[in-house]
């Protein structure tokens, strides 16, 4: 509530809004219940009156028929004609087919139902009596025909009486659903009626709302707007109002604020300007007078800019020479860092080889440690053979001695022993020669042990300068790779020594850019000072023209002051 | 007092254990006092009775029917039926029994009770409640059928009594339809026993009809009868499912029976039903008894099947197929969307010595 009080319903705008939406939601309201109710009581007539009609025919059906199938009955009788017959049954059948019709309606009050039955029964009872009567008239009983026709007329009051009570049944229908109809109507009428007076009422008071809301605020808006127009600019409004008014209100509170000030500080301000004028012409030919001793300063300042460009000059050029110089260096230190490349990769490739040639060295190695081996085992055989060589001359001796013996004793023997005698000679042959074989092989045992031991020692020579020979390619090898290392680095000092020589060329042209635009500045400021030097001159003559300016302002104050004075603060 | 509470309810449990939940209350309408309706009601009693013995009801529900007289008319039969519409522990109708009684009183069930008719064979039932049904075929397919037998039979001139009430119309209406001879007349006559015959008989003798077709029922059917063979009058006398009371009486010897019963129906069911009939009542049972017995079973099974609940007893009723159909002594039982049984008829019987014997259709 209080939002509402704050946002919208406190401004007029706001005000109208809401009334005027509340006004046409309740106009939409009775609007669509007028439709609504327009339709709905159509309908329920519509209906009604259908169901009223379809009701009526049925009754009035009934009525006919059973008045048509009476008339038949009689007509019969009088004419004994085939077709009254016909009509009497058609009639009757269709009577009784327009009941079962009703009965099967819905909506049938029992009060109907129990009339639609008795009205059947009667009209069959009737029937009964007609067809007794017609077959008694057929075989020529006309007295006796006569009686059951009377039977069947006072079946005829009664069905008519019912027929009749039927009627004002469904009259009787007919006048409720008319009450129901106009009761429907007067409620919704009533409900449509008291809607629009309450969106009538709703209107008028918003209206009148408005109105005073409205007036009262303007009426005193309009006095504080006189008075401010009068030069009163201490009038305020402080009186509560809609939102609208009471931001006119504080807006106009405000303005004869605003003025007040300015008004104020106006006259203030028409003082300090007088006084400032005054100030403002002599400050203003003190102001001449230093320019011109300014211009002469500027002209001493141009003199020394060009000269301190002069100095600047010949700074390059040494700068110049210096980076020549770096050049130098620099393309110096790229050829040593070719240079040791070179010098390393030779280096390498050296150390491939002499690492083949140590591959190659320790196979001789091992052969000749094979070799050395074997006249091992070879010395170690020619002793074997020696030891047997004096086995086999210790044999041959004793064979010898054994001969000697036998040829002796076969001496003595005889000649018994002649045979003998020649075998013991050629055993001891035997034996000789087997003591100059052993000989021979003691006399080539020596050569081979001969030859054995100086193979030997030749073995153990070579096999000396196997090794010596590794150990200088290791030694060869290992001083490749202090080389190697030793390019490496120098390369390395060397690229050190480009980036150096680059970093300095860098510096020295930094250095000549630098010199460049000291010497532009330099430049700039003689000629800036030449400007300086003209500018003066403008300046001092502004300061002439301002102090003319001064005099003017001195005099509008002066009016301005006047004016200020008669308003009232 | 939450205990107080607690045995309050347990006695108005059992309470309700003993009165309404256990009893299922069917209505059931007829004209009681005419043979017809007796033989109604007998039919409704031997159902009530097996019912309560079978096992599926002996411990858990008892059936009970409320009777209520009709008197066959329209006015009365809306005043029952709208008893039966009031009375809360009602939850089906057997009944009612007559045609006119059953168009009358069908609107009042209308939406709230289903009612399954046992004799109302009126065309003008087909299709009047969506809650109305009958395990009779109407006039239209009985009044053909015997339209149909006369015709085989070769005769050529007819003459037409009717009651003038809806069964009567019905019936005559539609046996017209399918007569191929003459009818040489057609009258009205009335329900009862006190009315004079003679001149209609008096006129057959003369006009010599064929046959006489009687769309009636017994008090009506015997009156003629007894007049008929005064004057021994020679026609075929036929008469429809209305004449099935009147074949124990020595006048209707020799007379054509149109009827959905035949008690010599050697199936097993159907033997079963005749031989308690005849031990309960000391007398056989016609289509009457046998259809207010099969439409109380009916019930009784669709209450076993949905409980007892009006609507879904309905629903039920309207639902049931080939498969699901109730099978009673009349034949199986299920219905079209008008309420007319599917699939049954009539049987053509001859009364020979007090019983309708089936008779060949030629």
């Amino acid at each position: 509530m209080s939002l509402l009080d704050n946002a919208q319903f406190n401004t007029i705008r706001g005000r109208l809004w809401i009334g005027f939406g509340v006004l046409v939601g309740i106009l939409l309201l009775a609007g669509f219940e007028a439709r609504r109710a327009l339709t709905g009581v159509s309908r329920e007539i519509v209906a009604s009156l259908s169901e009223v009609e379809s009701e009526a025919a049925l009754t009035s059906q009934v009525s006919a028929d059973v008045a048509k199938t009476i008339e038949a009955a009689s007509r019969y009788l009088d004419t004994r004609d085939s077709s009254a017959q016909s009509a009497f049954r058609a009639f009757g059948w269709a009577a009784h087919e327009v009941q079962r019709q009703m009965n099967s309606r819905p909506n049938q009050s029992a009060s109907e139902v129990a009339a639609i039955a008795t009205i059947d029964n009667k009209l069959s009872e009737m029937e009964i009596h007609y067809a007794l009567a017609h077959r008694l008239a057929d075989l020529g009983r006309a007295d006796e025909a006569r009686v059951a026709s009377s039977a069947a007329r006072r079946s005829i009051d009664e069905l008519l009486a019912d027929i009749a009570l039927l009627g004002r049944i469904k009259a009787e229908k007919v006048a409720a659903a008319r009450q129901d109809l106009a009761s429907e109507t007067a409620q919704r009428s009533d409900l449509l009626l008291s809607i629009i007076g309450l969106a009538l009422v709703f209107g008028i008071i918003v209206v009148m709302f408005t109105v005073r809301h409205i007036s009262e605020p303007l009426e005193l808006l309009v006095t504080h707007a006189k008075r401010l127009s009068d030069g009163d600019l201490a009038s305020r409004t402080d009186a509560s109002m809609p939102g609208e008014f009471s931001i006119l209100a504080s807006a106009m509170n405000q303005t004869g604020e605003s003025l007040s000030r300015v008004v104020n500080v106006a006259a203030r301000t028409a003082d300090e300007v007088s006084s400032s004028a005054h100030d403002l012409a002599s400050v203003s030919e003190q102001i001449s007078l230093s320019a011109s001793q300014m211009a002469s300063a500027m002209t001493e300042v141009s003199h020394g800019a060009e000269a301190t460009v002069h100095q600047l000059r010949s700074v390059d050029e040494t700068l110049q020479a210096i980076r020549e110089a770096a050049t130098g260096v620099r393309k110096r230190s790229d050829e040593v860092t070719h240079l040791a490349q070179n010098i390393e990769g030779a280096a390498q490739a050296k150390r491939v080889e002499i690492d083949r040639a140590l591959g190659i060295l320790v196979d001789v190695k091992s052969s000749v440690e094979r070799a050395a081996a074997e006249i091992g085992h070879l010395n170690a055989t020619v002793s074997d053979i020696n030891q047997f060589v004096q086995s086999v001359s210790q044999i041959a001796d004793q064979t010898n001695l054994l001969a000697l013996n036998a040829a002796i004793e076969a001496a003595r023997a005889g000649e018994a022993g002649r045979g003998f005698a020649v075998v013991a000679d050629e055993v001891r042959k035997l034996a000789e020669q087997s003591q100059r074989a052993a000989d021979d092989i003691v006399q080539m045992t020596t050569v081979v042990t001969a030859r054995v031991t100086s193979s030997a020692k030749a073995m153990e020579s070579s096999a000396g300068r196997v090794i010596e020979i590794e150990r200088v390619s290791r030694d060869i090898d290992a001083a490749l790779h202090t080389i190697s290392d030793a390019a490496e680095r120098t390369r390395i000092a060397a690229i050190g020594v480009t980036g150096a020589a680059e970093a300095n060329a860098s510096a020295v042209n930094h250095a000549a850019v630098s010199l460049e635009s000291i010497a532009k500045t330099a430049e700039g400021h003689a000629a800036a000072a030449e400007q300086v030097n003209a500018s003066t001159q403008q300046q001092s003559a502004a300061c002439e023209q301002m102090t003319s300016a001064s005099n003017v302002l001195l005099a509008g104050s002066t009016q301005l002051r006047q004016l200020v004075g008669t308003l009232k603060t | 007092m939450v205990q107080k509470r607690i045995v309050l309810a347990l006695v108005g449990l059992a309470a309700c254990s003993h009165d309404t939940a256990r009893t299922v209350t069917f209505g059931a309408a007829g004209p009681f006092s005419q043979a017809y309706g007796l033989a109604n009601k007998q039919g409704i009693q031997l159902a009530v009775d097996e019912i309560n013995a079978s096992p599926a009801w002996g411990t858990t529900r008892r059936l009970s029917v409320q009777f209520a007289d009709d008197s066959g008319n329209g006015v009365r039969a809306s005043s029952v039926a709208q008893s039966f519409v009031n009375s809360p522990r009602i939850v089906a109708v057997v009944g009612h029994v007559n045609s006119g009684a059953m168009v009358s009183a069908a609107h009042v069930y209308d939406q709230h009770l289903a009612a399954v008719a046992t004799t109302a064979t009126s065309p003008a039932l087909t299709g009047i409640s969506p809650w109305t049904f009958r395990v009779i075929p109407s006039d239209s397919a009985n009044g053909q059928t015997i339209a149909r037998f006369i015709n085989a039979r070769g005769r050529k001139r007819a003459s037409v009594l009717y009651e003038n009430n809806p069964y009567g119309r019905g019936l005559a209406e539609n046996f017209k339809r399918s007569f191929a001879g003459t009818i040489i007349s057609i009258d009205p006559i009335g329900e009862d026993s006190a009315q004079r015959f003679e001149p209609f008989v008096t006129w057959f003798k003369k006009q010599k009809p064929d046959v006489v077709f009687i769309a009636g029922t017994d008090a009506s059917g015997l009156a003629f009868l007894k007049e008929a063979r005064r004057q021994n009058l020679d026609a075929d006398l036929v008469g429809g499912d209305g004449w099935q009371t009147v074949a124990p009486s020595p006048l209707a010897e020799g007379v054509f029976v149109g009827a959905p019963f035949s008690a010599q129906d050697p199936r097993p069911e159907v033997r079963a039903f005749v031989t308690a009939y005849s031990r309960k009542f000391n007398s056989i049972p016609d289509g009457n008894a046998a259809l207010a017995y099969d439409a109380t079973k009916l019930l009784a099974h669709a209450v076993e099947q949905v409980g007892p609940d009006r609507v879904k007893i309905r629903e039920y009723l309207a639902n049931l197929t080939e498969t699901s159909a109730f099978h009673g002594v009349t034949g199986a039982i299920r219905f079209r969307p008008d309420g007319d049984p599917i699939g049954k008829g009539i049987v053509m019987t001859r009364v020979h010595e007090g019983a309708m014997q089936l008779e060949a259709t030629k």
